[in-house]
């Protein structure tokens, strides 16, 4: 996840507090392990050296493929799960940003859903092509901790992934949890508070990743269709949903919608802070 | 190209694949309110046509982040009603000389004399700047000023808070400094001199004083500095408790006197008070108090949190070096009774011992004392306090009500009661209510 | 007088003691009611300034005020 994970909960029962925490260790591994990109021993992977057979995968799988079809489908082809490949133009992953916009057109030959056969549960993708669950991981995770808790209790719970975060049970005293969203000028600042009483957050945009070219600046969060992020993004999106999964989809959507932006989660008549 | 159709209900639907089933509930997410504003209304009434008072109250805050905030105070108010001048009552009518100097006013034989001619409007303001410094330190400075008809305050105050062991452990120091104009109209007149009573079919403004009546050459301002030190602890004491130490050091310095008040100077046999200059039927001396005052209080509360209610219990013991020592407490039950209401019911008791300088009467046959005042709230008091608090919370703020009775009993400097005067009431007793109205809502 | 003063604060002090309270078991300090009302402390510190010959306690007095 490479991102500090949390969870608060409000009670006076320790092993209760204890139960709830481990599960989330546990489930936060265990999703990480499973779609990480970086771990030979991960299911990901082993669809990603498939060579382009056909592959069975499981049910957990089989629900998060067809949502990141949903997405692309609801999005246009902007989002796609097969866009991982795009690092190899920007990559963010080690040292200085370094960008090769020539590199585009070559890798949008293995880009696109449409080329990938699903028929649940069985995955065939091309040789040459990727599957990235890293957009919708991180937020699965927190809805299936959060979903799990609100069973074990009524108490005021709040799941934190790096950021992408939802709460169950009462609200907390006080009233309601407290979230900043960092400011993009100075770290570790809250550019705006925010008080959740019910439902989940989750946020976009990452201030300290960023390209400039000619100018311009662009954040990480790629249009498949064009190989480049979207023109005009705002800086960070954060959006308030029922579920931390509605909340990073739509926060991802409206970041590839660029200048739209703020148009696009007005007509979703979602409740959302930008900053530009 | 933007997207047409609003993507709410098919990610819904996508979203209840991926996990099983949706929360029923929506998100409930809103921007912090950084504003705070609370208001009070307050009704203060006291007895035999005593002072009252009406005053507004609002208190302005702000959080700008975690660590900074800032808060302004403005309070009005309104002040008629009569007030002891200090002198006793006597079998015949007396004649005063009113506060402003010129209005005079009649007092009905048997009655304690009060001055009815009070009369003020005062504004105050303050605001502070707190600051967070490093983690475990904040600081608070802040200025006040006020203002009335023959009154002016200007004063600054700064205030440092240190925490120990995860903020188990609080520690303050605070300083104060105050600096205070009294203009009484007319001047001020010299203590322990003869008050000049108009005629008794006088009483006009336009009765001017004489040479030789006590007064200063007029319009005279006068002045007092008010220097206080505070040095405290808060300690967590338990899980349901907490303990507030602090001891407090004040000096004040220049004009204490109150100018518009007297002492009867009496017969010592029939206490009867003696003819006053240029044919005055009595007379009366205005009083006089030094013109230093260094007190000390030792401060103490305990707070405790049951698992509904809480209760806080404060000690508050004071000596000074006018010889007056104090001792209050108090006590504050909150029993709150649901999420959004609560009362709190509030007891209190207060006694002080005499200003070594305060006397009820001055005896005619005894020398002239370097200081005295004859002020009731100098004198030997109890008092106590009885009433109750009433919240409740709606969604977008608190409304309060407060009831409060307060009783005063002075005891008269002993020795007083002599002759006829011990027919007489000589300090009345003081009742008083409080209601107050209070609104308080964030934004 | 002095002596009844140290005495008065030695014994309170000696009451805070000496207890460990987790951070995680602040939580009933944290509650409104346990925070001392501020406009009401004032607004009385204000009314028994003008009745009676002590001031101040928890904080300082506040401004002075030429009320009778």
């Amino acid at each position: 996840m490479a991102s500090p994970c949390e969870v608060l909960i409000e009670t006076g029962d320790k092993d209760l507090a204890s139960r709830i925490g481990l599960r989330a260790r546990d489930e936060a591994l265990r999703i990480d392990r499973k779609f990480s990109r970086y771990r030979n021993d991960s299911l990901i992977q082993a669809i990603n050296t498939s060579r382009g057979r056909p592959r069975r995968v499981d049910a957990e799988t089989a629900r998060l493929l067809d949502y990141g079809a949903a997405l692309c489908k609801l999005s246009e082809g902007r989002f796609d799960l097969t866009s991982g490949v795009l690092r190899q133009a920007w990559s963010f992953d080690e040292g200085p940003i370094a960008a090769h916009p020539e590199k585009i057109p070559t890798l949008l030959e293995r880009i696109g859903w449409q080329r990938v056969t699903w028929q649940p549960p069985m995955l065939t993708l091309p040789e040459g092509m990727e599957i990235d669950l890293g957009g919708i991981g991180k937020e699965y995770a927190v809805d299936l901790v959060a979903d799990w808790a609100a069973l074990q209790t009524d108490s005021p719970v709040l799941v934190n992934f790096g950021g992408d975060l939802r709460c169950t049970g009462r609200p907390p005293q006080g009233g309601a949890w407290r979230v900043g969203i960092e400011s993009i000028d100075q770290a570790g600042e809250a550019a705006r508070r925010i008080e959740l009483k019910a439902g989940a957050l989750a946020t976009s945009g990452d201030a300290k990743r960023h390209i400039e070219i000619d100018g311009v600046r662009y954040g990480h969060i790629f249009d498949a269709r064009t190989g480049w992020p979207a023109r005009g993004a705002p800086r960070s999106i954060t959006v308030a949903a029922p579920t931390c999964s509605q909340a990073g989809s739509y926060s991802t959507l409206a970041m590839l919608q660029g200048e739209g932006a703020e148009a696009f989660l007005k007509t979703e008549s979602v409740q959302h802070w930008i900053l530009r | 190209m933007q997207l047409k159709k609003p993507i709410g209900a098919s990610l819904a639907a996508a979203t209840c694949g991926l996990l099983g089933a949706l929360p029923a509930a929506p998100a409930a997410a809103q921007d912090a309110k950084d504003w705070d504003i609370e208001s009070s209304l307050l009704y203060y009434g006291e007895d035999n046509d005593r002072v009252k008072d009406v005053s507004l109250d609002v208190a302005i805050r702000r959080a700008l982040d975690e660590d900074r905030s800032f808060s302004i105070n403005l309070t009005v108010d309104s002040l008629t009603g009569a007030t002891p001048n200090g002198a006793v009552p006597t079998n015949d009518v007396q004649v005063f000389t009113g506060a402003s100097g010129g209005k005079g006013y009649i007092v009905e034989p048997g009655e304690v004399p009060l001055d009815p001619t009070f009369l003020d409007t005062r504004i105050a303001a303050s605001a502070n700047w707190q600051q967070g410094l490093g983690e475990a330190s904040r600081w608070n400075v802040g200025v006040s000023v006020s203002d009335e008809y023959d009154y002016f305050h200007a004063g600054a105050n700064a205030r440092f808070e240190h925490d120990f062991n995860l903020r188990i452990t609080t520690a303050y120091l605070g300083i104060a400094y105050g600096q205070d104009d009294i203009k009484p109209v007319g001047g001020a007149p010299i203590g322990l001199t003869p008050m000049v009573a108009l005629m008794d079919n006088g009483g006009g403004a336009d009765e001017e004083p004489g040479d030789n009546d006590g007064y200063r050459d007029g319009g005279t301002s006068l002045s007092k500095d008010v220097t206080d030190l505070l040095v405290g602890v808060t300690q967590i004491l338990s899980r349901r408790s907490l303990l507030e130490l602090s001891y407090s050091y004040g000096k004040s310095d220049g004009y204490l006197t109150e100018p518009y008040k007297l002492l009867s100077v009496v017969d010592p046999v029939t206490g009867i008070p003696v003819p006053g200059p240029d044919g005055a039927p009595f007379l009366y001396l205005y009083e006089k108090r030094p013109d230093q005052r260094t007190k000390q209080s030792v401060f103490a509360e305990w707070r405790h949190a049951f698992d509904r209610d809480s209760m806080a219990v404060n000690f508050r013991y004071m000596t000074d070096d006018w010889d007056v020592t104090s001792e209050t407490a108090e006590v504050r039950y909150r029993w709150n009774i649901n999420e959004r209401s609560y009362l709190e019911p509030h007891l209190r008791y207060y006694t002080q011992t005499a200003a070594e300088f305060y006397r009820t009467v001055l005896f005619a046959d005894e020398r002239l004392p370097r200081f005295a005042s004859a002020d009731y709230r100098l004198a030997d008091l109890d008092a106590y306090t009885v009433g109750a608090k009433y919240g409740h919370l709606t969604d977008h703020g608190e409304f309060t009500v407060r009831l409060e009775y307060y009783q005063q009993d002075s005891n008269p400097s002993p020795g007083s009661a002599v002759g006829e005067l011990a027919n007489h009431e000589l300090i009345l007793p003081m009742s008083a209510a409080i209601l107050q109205f209070g609104y308080r809502f964030k934004f | 007088m002095k002596r009844k003063l140290i005495a008065i604060l030695a014994l309170l002090a000696a009451a805070a003691g000496c207890t460990t309270v987790q951070p995680w078991e602040r939580d009933l300090h944290a509650r409104a009611d346990m925070q001392p009302d501020q406009q009401d402390s004032a607004i009385d510190d204000h009314i028994y300034f003008s009745k009676e010959a002590s001031s101040g306690g928890r904080g300082f007095a506040g401004g002075g005020c030429g009320c009778n």
